[in-house]
C-alpha cells in the first residue's frame, strides 16, 4: 500500500516536480507511469524508494511513514521496496552473482536459499553462463537483466521500474513484463515508468501521468 | 546460517583498498610506541617520588654535641644526660614511624672514607647520631623541633623537608607535562582514525549508496568501518608494544638503583632476560591493556565518523 497526501516534491535544485500530490495504490496493484521525458518520473520513484525526501507532506508505504520513522526501520523498509534504476547501480567489483545475491545476503537469509533463488532468477534472465563475470563485461542489456534480477530476487513487497526494458528487445521486454505480472499475481506492488506505449497496450493496467506538475491517474 | 564473514567479503565495500591496512598500523605502532614512552615515563616517575617521599626525604638526622651533658633547661624537667633525654622525647612523638641512635661502629664505618681508620683513634668529640623515620607524607613538626631545642639548643637537624616539596613540584609539572604529551597522542590518535574512515567512505562512496537503498542498515556499514580499524589498530598497537619492549627492559636497567628492590643489584647483574621480572606488573598490565585501549578508541572514532557521514543518506 501506498498512500500520498499533499507532496510536493522538487529537484535538487529546487524546481518543483509535483504539487499537491495526493495518491493511493493498494498493495498489490500494478500500475504504469509515463510522462514526458524530464516530468520527474525517476524523480517520483525515487521518493518512493525513499532515496529522495519530498519537500513537504505526508507519506506512508507499507503501513510506515518513512519521514518519521527511525532509519532503522526504513533501511527494514528499502528491503521489501525494490527500485530498478535506469543506470542499473551495480557494484562493479562483485560478480553478477553475488550482485543478484546481495539483497538476499543484507536480510541473512539461508546461504542454499541464496544459492538456489539467484540461480534461478538468472537463468529465467539467461545470464546465469554470465554468473561469474563482472558487470563491466556485459552489454547494457546484459547488465539491465543483472539489475533486474537483483531487484526481483527477494519478491519485494513493492516493485519501482525505471525504464526497466530500455536496453532489451521487444521479445525480452514482453518476458520482463511477464515477470513483473508473477510478481504482481503473488501479492507485489509494480510501477513501472516506460515510454513504451506498446508494451502499455500488450498489459493493460491503470496509468499514472506527470504533467504539468500533476499526476492523472487513468485506466487502460 | 548466515556467514557473516562471507557477507563481509561479498558486499561490495572493499575495504581492504578502501582502508589500506599498512599505513594505519605504521602510524598507530609509531603512536603507540610514543604513548608507552610516556606512560613509561610517567610511572617511572610516579615511582621515584613515591620512594623519595617514603625513603629518603623522610629520614631526618639529628646530631647531638656532648651527648653526655646534663639538659640544662629550668622550664621542664628531663631526665639524666642530653642523650637520653632526646631518646625518651622521640619515644613519645607520633610522627615518627621509628627512630635509632647510630652505634659506635655504624659512626666508624660513615666516617672511616675521610679518616683512613678508626674515629676513636683520633680522640675526636663524636656527637650522637640518630635517625628518624617519618612516617608517610608526614612532616618534621614545629613541636618536635621546639622539643628537641628545648633539651639541646644546639642540636643540628638535617631534614629533607624543603627538597621534598621542590623535588615534589617538579615531579607534579613533569607529570602534568607527560599527561599532556599523552593527550596529544590520544588526540592524534583520533585524527587519524577519522581521516582514515573519511577517506574509506569516499572511497566507498558509490558502494554505501548502493548498499544503503538495498536496505542495509547504518549499522551494519558502521561496523563494518569499524570492525575494521578496531583490527588495524590492534595489531599496530601490539607491534608498537614489540618494539618498545627492548626500550623499556633499558629503562628498566637504567632506574634498577633507584628501585625499592633490596636485591637489585643482583638483577642488574644477571642477564636481559632477567631484567623482564624486574618491570613493574602495573606497567606491564598497561602494556598489555594498550592495544586494546587503543582498538577501543579507533572502534568508537569510526562508528562516530561513519554515523554522522551516513546522515546525508536519507
Amino acid at each position: 500500500m501506498i498512500q500520498l497526501e499533499g507532496i510536493n516534491l522538487h529537484f535538487s535544485n529546487k524546481k518543483t516536480i509535483l504539487e499537491d500530490l495526493n495518491l493511493e495504490i493498494p498493495q498489490g496493484a500494478f500500475c504504469w507511469l509515463t510522462g514526458p521525458s524530464g516530468a520527474g518520473k525517476s524523480t517520483l520513484l525515487k521518493m518512493l524508494h525513499l532515496e529522495i525526501k519530498p519537500a513537504s507532506g505526508r507519506m506512508e508505504i507499507l503501513g510506515i511513514n518513512p519521514l518519521k520513522a527511525r532509519r532503522n526501520l526504513c533501511a527494514r523498509l528499502r528491503q521489501r521496496v525494490s527500485m530498478i534504476h535506469q543506470d542499473y547501480r551495480l557494484l562493479s567489483n562483485l560478480s553478477i552473482f553475488d550482485n543478484v545475491a546481495l539483497p538476499l545476503r543484507l536480510q541473512k537469509i539461508d546461504k542454499k536459499i541464496i544459492q538456489s533463488n539467484t540461480n534461478e532468477i538468472l537463468e529465467w534472465l539467461n545470464i546465469s553462463h554470465k554468473q561469474k563475470a563482472f558487470p563491466n563485461t556485459l552489454s547494457g542489456g546484459e547488465q539491465q537483466r543483472v539489475a533486474i534480477a537483483r531487484a526481483v530476487v527477494h519478491k519485494p513487497a513493492i516493485l519501482l521500474a525505471d525504464e526497466p526494458t530500455n536496453a532489451l528487445d521487444e521479445n525480452q521486454a514482453f518476458r520482463l513484463i511477464d515477470l513483473f505480472n508473477d510478481l504482481n499475481s503473488i501479492g507485489s506492488t509494480v510501477i513501472v515508468a516506460t515510454h513504451n506505449e506498446t508494451l502499455i497496450k500488450n498489459f493493460p493496467a491503470p496509468k499514472l501521468t506527470i504533467h504539468d506538475k500533476q499526476l492523472w491517474i487513468s485506466d487502460v | 546460517m548466515f556467514d557473516r564473514i562471507s557477507i563481509s567479503r561479498l558486499d561490495g565495500l572493499r575495504l581492504h583498498r578502501a582502508l589500506p591496512g599498512r599505513l594505519l598500523i605504521f602510524l598507530v605502532a609509531a603512536m603507540t610506541f610514543l604513548a608507552a614512552l610516556t606512560i613509561t615515563g610517567v610511572y617511572g616517575n610516579h615511582l621515584l617520588i613515591k620512594r623519595w617521599n617514603t625513603g629518603a626525604a623522610s629520614v631526618v638526622i639529628l646530631q647531638l654535641l656532648d651527648p653526655d651533658k646534663p639538659v640544662q633547661n629550668s622550664n621542664r624537667d628531663f631526665l639524666g644526660n642530653r642523650e637520653n633525654s632526646i631518646m625518651a622525647f622521640l619515644q613519645t612523638q607520633s610522627d615518627l614511624a621509628s627512630f635509632h641512635k647510630l652505634s659506635a661502629q655504624e659512626i666508624n664505618e660513615l666516617l672511616s672514607p675521610w679518616l683512613h681508620g678508626n674515629a676513636e683513634d683520633f680522640a675526636l668529640p663524636l656527637p650522637a647520631i640518630f635517625e628518624l623515620h617519618l612516617k608517610d607524607n608526614k612532616t618534621v613538626s614545629a613541636n618536635l623541633l621546639k622539643g628537641l631545642r628545648e633539651i639541646a639548643p644546639d642540636i643540628i637537624i638535617e631534614q629533607s623537608d624543603f627538597w621534598k616539596q621542590r623535588l615534589n613540584s617538579l615531579a607534579s609539572s613533569l607529570q602534568s607535562c607527560a599527561f599532556f604529551a599523552l593527550l596529544i597522542v590520544v588526540s592524534v590518535h583520533i585524527v587519524v582514525i577519522a581521516l582514515t574512515t573519511r577517506t574509506g567512505l569516499i572511497a566507498c562512496r558509490q558502494a554505501i549508496e548502493i548498499l544503503h537503498i538495498l536496505g542495509a542498515s547504518d549499522y551494519y556499514i558502521a561496523q563494518r568501518f569499524s570492525h575494521r580499524n578496531a583490527y588495524l589498530t590492534f595489531i599496530g598497537s601490539l607491534i608498537g608494544c614489540i618494539l618498545f619492549c627492548p626500550l623499556l627492559l633499558y629503562l628498566t636497567h637504567l632506574c634498577l638503583p633507584f628501585s625499592s628492590n633490596p636485591d637489585w643489584q643482583r638483577v642488574f647483574d644477571q642477564s636481559w632476560y632477567s631484567l623482564w621480572f624486574a618491570i613493574p606488573t602495573p606497567l606491564f598490565a598497561l602494556f598489555l591493556f594498550l592495544p586494546i585501549f587503543n582498538a577501543l578508541i579507533s572502534w568508537l572514532t569510526t562508528e562516530f565518523i561513519v554515523y554522522c557521514w551516513l546522515r546525508r543518506l536519507t
